[in-house]
């Protein structure tokens, strides 16, 4: 086998190296970072009246290198040293430093990072998405490429002329990005608003952030895709509103949001939920207002996320539908007080296209696109299966808020819920990278029965490959990557079988890239190449880990064209994984090549 | 058709809608499929006849109704 140079062989060792390396670190750093802010000095406050010679004795006493914190803190005698004692240490430390009665106090001087702020002017109104901790998540992720369908009254977003009503889009949507929609209401595809309620939810996911106009949105990184079943009045028909949801699913939308309902689970929209969750979509749904806890549908479907509202303090608001079928809740405003404290964003006026402005809606309407951006978010952080987004939603909702006052898992906190897709993503791709060390051991052992061994194992190309083909870049998940490209983003942490899926945003697995075809292609190509073997073979065992990974998992990963229910696609992966592992053993028996032909 | 009684009120979740609240303690959100929408009769006695709309939903979310015929009391 031609061997690669001895420099390139050691940088692409110590690339994989350090990967790894990250690969084992980053959780403890992570949990650990978590837990305590970091900080490298201790801030010591010391009595205003504290003499210079008091000071010097003070110091000498306890060995301190106190300096003024700036040139402002004489009075107030705010004095920093560096923190030389160990963590562990230092609560006793600053106990016995505040004991002494020429110091106020001793803390830690804690490094606070600043989170991305938009420049939105109205953003300070907009208590709503304060209350779900956004500005931590906007540090990770901005939901970048997630099609997010708006099944509404239609989105003010672009200009149209509908016999003589001359529509228009909001300035605050001037930034966001759209996909095609449909209007089933007129049958055309311009699915402009005419009622104003549409725009206000889409604001409320992505609004145009950090452009110096108006309000911020949660995913302003996602695409809307506009989809009107709803009249000017605000009422639709079951079938158009089906039929909407159908053709989101079908149209590529991965979170579909429908601020609407009624109280009859009628069958037509219970197949059509059904269908868009088998297809990978996550369903957030308006619970109602009606303040009973009686379901209203599509939210009380098994397929949705039932979403109740709070006002702006945390509490149920009390129009809200509640109970036990209630999946989380979120701001959905409370004008009870005032007009204020209801969920700010930019719209049409009712039924009149040619006006808008910033207004403030109240309703279950408005608490449930605050968990479609959100569910947005999360995907955007590689977690895309819906029940997955329900899951990480639900673990990292307000508990305090929740199961005691029926709002199921409690007050969303988006904040949290990036940082768990964040984890969960990596637990997953730590998984998949065991695994496929798991196979190559396998490899291994079967070699040395054989007497024989597996060649290419010393090569930093074989480790590297094997990373990038099993499980991708998946560390990257735990790193704040909201300022990256989104596209980048989430190549760098998908396994190089998912970059087709992740730069389509499609929400389930192409059947042909999830099966052994692309590593029989790949050997049948390459293999008498002697150079790329060691490569080849990560290549098929990387594929081999990944497809078995997924059928293994316990998280649903829906493979396209595929009929039938969840086992179906796992028995698929599962058999794939099989091939392509049976595929490298072959190939790494000694005079390989012959076998393979043979085969 | 049936007949309706109750107060009109503003729908709270579909800003500029209308709402009957009935004799009974219900509440129904008005389509009106032939007209414009009555803003003055907000907060009056009114008798409506019409039909509940089982295969509609909407912004509000509550039980629809479609005005055939609205009446002051």
């Amino acid at each position: 086998m031609a061997k690669m140079p001895r420099k390139a062989q050691t940088v692409v060792g110590v690339a994989a190296a350090v990967a790894v390396a990250t690969l084992f670190l980053a959780p403890a750093t992570r949990s650990a970072a978590e837990e305590t802010a970091p900080f490298a000095e201790i801030v010591v406050n010391l009595e205003d009246d504290i003499t210079p010679e008091a000071l010097a004795e003070l110091s000498a006493r306890y060995g301190l290198a106190l300096v003024p914190n700036s040139a402002f803190s004489d009075r107030e005698k705010l004095m920093r040293m560096p923190a030389v004692v160990d963590v562990e240490d230092l609560t006793g430390y600053l106990d016995m430093l505040t004991a002494d009665p020429r110091i106020e106090y001793a803390e830690p001087n804690y490094l606070f990072s600043a989170d991305f702020v938009p420049d939105d002017p109205m953003y300070g109104q907009q208590w709503h998405l304060k209350m779900i901790d956004l500005e931590k998540a906007w540090d990770y992720d901005r939901g970048d490429g997630v099609v997010v369908a708006v099944i509404d009254t239609g989105v003010a977003y672009e200009k149209h002329d509908r016999q003589g009503n001359v529509f228009s889009q909001v300035p605050d949507l001037s930034a966001t990005r759209f996909v095609p929609g449909y209007d089933f209401v007129h049958d055309d595809p311009h699915p402009v608003d005419d009622n104003g309620h549409g725009t206000h939810v889409a604001g409320t996911i992505a609004q145009s952030t950090n452009n110096g106009v108006g309000t911020a949105g949660i995913a302003f990184g996602a695409r809307i895709m506009p989809i009107k079943v709803l009249s000017a009045q605000g009422f639709g028909n079951i079938a158009d509103i089906a039929e909407g949801i159908t053709w989101a699913a079908d149209h590529g939308a991965q979170v579909i949001n429908m601020s609407l309902g009624g109280a009859m689970p009628a069958l037509t929209l219970a197949k059509a939920c059904a269908y868009a969750k088998k297809k990978g979509v996550t369903l957030a749904c308006a619970a109602g207002n009606s303040a009973t806890s009686r379901p209203h549908f599509p939210a009380g479907f098994d397929s949705c996320i039932a979403v109740a509202a709070v006002g702006p303090t945390g509490k149920l608001a009390p129009y809200s539908n509640y109970g036990n079928w209630i999946s989380v809740a979120a701001p959905g405003g409370d004008k009870s007080a005032r007009e204020e404290d209801g969920v700010l964003q930019n719209t049409i006026e009712r039924m009149n296209p040619a006006k808008n402005g910033y207004f403030w809606f109240q309703g279950t309407s408005m608490a449930s696109p605050h968990v479609a951006g959100a569910a947005a978010l999360i995907i955007s952080r590689g977690v895309t299966a819906p029940d997955d987004v329900e899951r990480v939603l639900k673990q990292s909702a307000s508990p305090e808020s929740g199961a005691q006052k029926n709002m199921g898992a409690g007050i969303i906190n988006v904040g949290r819920a990036v940082t768990i897709a964040g984890k969960t993503h990596f637990e997953r791709g730590m998984y998949k990278g065991m695994l496929a060390v798991g196979l190559v051991l396998m490899l291994v052992r079967a070699a040395r029965r054989r007497s024989e061994r597996v060649e290419g194992l010393r090569s930093g190309v074989f480790w590297s490959t094997l990373l990038v083909v099993g499980s991708g870049l998946f560390f990257l998940s735990l790193l704040p990557t909201g300022w990256w490209p989104g596209w980048l983003s989430a190549l760098a942490r998908s396994s190089a079988v998912d970059w087709l899926g992740a730069l389509t945003a499609a929400t389930q697995a192409d059947p042909f890239l999830h099966s052994a075809l692309l590593p029989l292609l790949a050997v049948s190509l390459l293999l008498s190449v002697q150079r790329l073997r060691p490569m080849l073979l990560a290549f098929v065992l990387g594929y081999a880990a990944h497809l078995l990974g997924d059928a293994f998992a316990t998280c649903y990963s829906p493979v396209s064209l595929i009929p039938g229910d969840f086992w179906l696609d796992k028995a698929w992966l599962a058999i794939n994984g099989v091939v392509a592992f049976v595929l490298a053993l072959l190939m790494s028996r000694r005079g390989g090549t012959a076998s393979w032909r043979m085969w | 058709m049936t007949v309706f009684r109750g107060v009109l009120k503003e729908s709270l979740a579909n800003p500029g809608g209308t709402v009957l609240r009935a004799e009974n303690g219900k509440e129904y959100d008005l389509y009106f499929s032939r007209g414009a929408e009555p803003k003055n009769s907000i907060g009056k006695n009114v008798s409506i006849r019409g039909k509940l709309r089982s295969d509609m939903m909407g912004i509000g979310m509550g039980p629809i109704l479609e005005v055939e015929r609205i009446e002051e009391s």
